[in-house]
């Protein structure tokens, strides 16, 4: 671990870093951040994309609890998809906006691993 | 009952906690644990381990045939269940005392009449407290009528529910009717038991709770309350003791908690949680396993409540060299392995480095190091920050202290929410209540960017810049070159 202290609009910040071979890891006052390596681009899994994910995967090895849609229905913005169960916690998928279920991958009472897909979404134009 | 050897069905913080309990009592300790679930400050310390099954709970730290073989198998003569798993199972409780292997807790029969919660509120009322409308639900019939009796937000509720799970919230009829079959599933998925109820709920309710304790001899102690308001769904992150109540009302509780306690023989220690609104109080459930957040109780009366648990499964005394009052206050952070940018999604991973708080009335209970894995298969706490001070407003601040001091790599974790929340003016001013925190952390994302990105980046260019130089050789005056170093673990 590393200590990096830095001088921005006249302020001063203290950062520690870490560095591994699969990115980099920055920690200032109980925040924690990770950049993936990617070659040689950095990529901040905390900054997520403005771009709606059309195929959902399980962002953690879990059980699917509940399936509430089938292949080809409608759904609506933040209506809940299905909900993985891991670590005593109950995670919810919801929608993004309008769309269609496109194709189902999973079952319920399924145990799932991590970035297994789950649903592949179409959402409206 | 003697014995010199104590088995442990759990893992994690309390596994760890328990065993240096039984080592201050000269006690061997033996850890059953699951499979793979090796790298954590318990396996490390116990005296003696068996592997009792697989990975997943239900192989493991769930199979009682399993644990009880695993014990029998090192000559333990006791056993200590923490909290969670089977630690308020009683067929549990009654194969170890079939198996003439103490179980450290209450006996199986006052496990199975408190994990009731329908006949743990009767007790209650014949002790005179007070308690919430309720109407058990046996099948469709008179579901309209039941609701509206008990009236509208209620909690639908498994029987033999606990640690948050197999409740939900309903506000009408058509949500009740859509909720009963998924909490019956979930009731019979993790307690075995599909019986539910509903109970009236109360919106701007505080969650207090009263910690027991009821030694061999049958003497009583009544070891305060805790305020436990600070949850999101159900799960607890913050604790802390004493509450601010009203002096009047804490002195009532405490007598019908002691009017409570003697109407049984009960034996161990034991929580009493109540729904706290306006000035009224309301009794939840009592709990007969040790709480997560005992360790509150123990930093204000100066006690050992693993110790006594044990002690009194020994048939010994307990707290003879405590004058037992209450000083001081103190609070607790649970460190959990989850996201609070991503729902709280939880967060798996090595602990790539992990520098624990350390200081004056600064205590720890971690169940990992550096190097050790946070698997998905269990729960999301990795450890508790427990503090005390003369005051609370002493305690927030060394909390905060504290909780900047501690710095986590490898996986996400609560600890930028968790500092949020203390210096929120609802938690300031104690005005923190069950549903409370829901809103809280919808605002704190709206508006939670510590840093701008701006800087994020700047920071983050700089360091990448000075990491594309390594095909250099390494300078002397270059800073980065440390990190270049570092070894993937």
């Amino acid at each position: 671990m590393q200590f990096l202290e830095k001088k921005w609009k006249g302020q001063e910040f203290r950062f520690f870093v870490y560095k591994t071979k699969k990115g980099l890891w920055l920690h200032y006052k109980g925040e924690t951040w990770f950049w993936k390596n990617q070659g040689t681009q950095f990529h901040s899994i905390k900054v997520s994309s403005k771009k709606k994910k059309e195929l959902l995967k399980a962002q953690l090895p879990g059980r699917i609890q509940k399936i509430f849609i089938q292949k080809l229905q409608r759904v609506k913005k933040g209506q809940t998809l299905l909900t993985l169960s891991a670590m005593k916690i109950e995670y919810s998928f919801k929608a993004e906006g309008e769309a269609v279920v496109e194709d189902l991958f999973c079952k319920e009472g399924e145990s799932v691993s991590l970035d297994q897909n789950l649903i592949k979404i179409k959402y409206d134009e | 009952m003697a014995f010199e050897k104590v088995a442990i069905a759990n893992r994690g913080e309390i596994a760890k906690r328990i065993i240096v309990s039984c080592h201050e009592l000269n006690l061997k300790t033996v850890l059953l644990y699951a499979k793979g679930d090796i790298q954590q400050e318990a396996y490390r310390m116990a005296d003696e381990r068996v592997c009792i099954g697989d990975s997943e709970p239900i192989h493991s730290y769930l199979n009682i045939s399993a644990l009880i073989e695993g014990a029998k198998f090192k000559g333990a003569k006791a056993l200590h269940p923490g909290y969670g798993f089977l630690s308020e199972n009683s067929q549990f409780a009654k194969s170890c005392e079939d198996n003439q292997i103490a179980f450290i807790g209450p006996c199986s029969k006052d496990i199975s009449l408190f994990g009731n919660k329908m006949k743990a509120r009767k007790i209650a009322q014949k002790a005179g407290i007070p308690v919430l409308a309720s109407e058990k639900i046996s099948s469709k019939d008179k579901l309209k009528e039941k609701a509206e009796k008990v009236t509208y937000p209620l909690m639908v509720k498994a029987s033999c529910g606990g640690g948050g799970r197999g409740l939900r919230l309903v506000n009408n009829l058509e949500e009740l009717e859509n909720i009963i079959p998924l909490v019956r599933q979930e009731a019979l998925q993790n307690f075995n038991k599909e019986d539910i109820f509903l109970e009236k709920y109360l919106n701007q309710a505080k969650h207090i709770e009263v910690q027991v304790f009821i030694s061999a001899k049958g003497e009583i102690f009544i070891l305060g309350d805790r305020d436990c308001s600070s949850q999101r769904r159900h799960q607890k992150i913050i604790e802390e003791a004493p509450s601010l109540l009203p002096l009047k009302m804490k002195e009532k509780m405490r007598e019908l908690c002691y009017k409570f306690c003697s109407l049984m023989n009960y034996r161990g220690a034991g929580t009493l949680e109540f729904l706290v609104q306006g000035d009224k109080f309301f009794f939840l459930e009592m709990n007969t396993r040790i709480q997560v957040e005992h360790t509150v109780t123990e930093m204000i009366y100066g006690v050992d409540l693993i110790k006594a648990q044990i002690l009194t499964a020994l048939g010994q005394a307990v707290f003879l060299d405590r004058d037992l009052k209450a000083q001081g206050h103190s609070i607790q952070c649970r460190i959990c392995a989850e996201d609070p940018h991503q729902d709280f999604l939880p967060s798996i991973g090595p602990l790539l480095s992990c520098v624990w708080p350390l200081g004056q009335n600064i205590r720890v209970d971690t169940g990992f190091q550096q190097g050790d894995q946070i698997s998905s298969f269990y729960d999301s706490l990795i450890s508790k920050i427990v503090v005390w001070d003369t005051t609370r407003k002493g305690a927030m601040q060394k909390m905060k202290q504290a909780l900047n001091q501690t710095i986590i790599f490898g996986i996400f974790t609560n600890i930028s929410f968790l500092n949020f929340l203390l210096s929120h003016e609802d938690f300031i001013k104690n005005q923190i209540q069950i549903n409370s925190l829901e809103k809280i952390h919808k605002n704190w994302q709206t508006n939670s960017l510590p840093l701008q990105k701006e800087l994020l980046e700047s920071v983050f260019k700089e360091l990448q810049s000075s990491f594309n130089r390594k095909g250099l050789k390494k300078r002397s005056f270059n800073p980065w070159s440390d990190f270049l170093t570092n070894k993937e673990e």
